[in-house]
């Protein structure tokens, strides 16, 4: 089941594009965008 | 990774791989399938660490960016403004009247051109492809996608063949 309104997002760290790792919990006073993006852009 | 993003031509947000453990990230979230691959979702997660709005669609409905927009200024205007900014066209790229962002390729760019043509609109074309400076245009337009067909209606900006926007904006004129 998907996360709901109102749950706390589960942290996580993802290494990135940009040479470095993103942490979830880093971000705190900041709004985030999340998004799932499966089989965009890619060659498969 | 990188190669795969430059190839994209420069991206202004991370993109994660949520490779390893596979799909862990999205399993955490609920949104991995049992195919092996997730669902295409959003989640906007406030500055508390509190998910505030979720969305799961097809592969071929996602939302518009204006739901999101909304979404994000309810939470904090501030994350709203980019929006509101006035977006000029860059210099050397034509401007007034009718102008499509398109490319020689692409079947949506092929169906708009059609469209001019059977309600006799005169248009301009700049390839994105060919065109220096113009898909970098798109891009501001699109929030960083290489969207075409994208048109440029003495500065109404409509991304992607949307034939409803172009009929209210260039039928009813008439």
């Amino acid at each position: 089941m998907p996360l709901t309104v109102g749950d706390k997002a589960p942290d996580f760290t993802l290494p990135s594009h940009l040479d470095k790792d993103i942490t979830l919990s880093s971000l705190r006073g900041k709004t985030v965008v999340l998004v799932f993006f499966p089989q965009a852009w890619t060659p498969i | 990774m990188k190669a795969w993003a430059e190839s994209l031509g420069g991206i202004s947000y991370p993109i994660l791989s949520d490779f390893w453990p596979h799909g862990r990230v999205a399993q955490q979230f609920g949104v991995l399938r049992s195919e092996g691959y997730t669902e295409r979702a959003i989640f906007i997660i406030d500055p508390d660490g509190i998910i505030r709005y979720v969305d799961i669609h097809d592969i071929d409905n996602q939302p518009s960016n204006d739901v999101l927009f909304a979404e994000l200024a309810k939470i904090s205007p501030e994350a709203a403004k980019v929006q509101q900014q006035q977006r000029p066209v860059s210099p050397g790229l034509p401007h007034g009247g009718v102008v499509m962002y398109c490319t020689s390729w692409c079947p949506d760019c092929r169906k708009a051109r059609a469209w001019f043509k059977e309600h006799g609109i005169p248009f301009t074309e700049v390839d994105i492809d060919t065109t220096p400076g113009a898909a970098d245009q798109v891009r501001k337009w699109a929030n960083g996608s290489r969207t075409t067909p994208t048109f440029d209606i003495d500065g109404e900006i409509i991304v992607d063949y949307q034939i409803k926007r172009l009929e209210e904006l260039l039928l009813n004129k008439k």
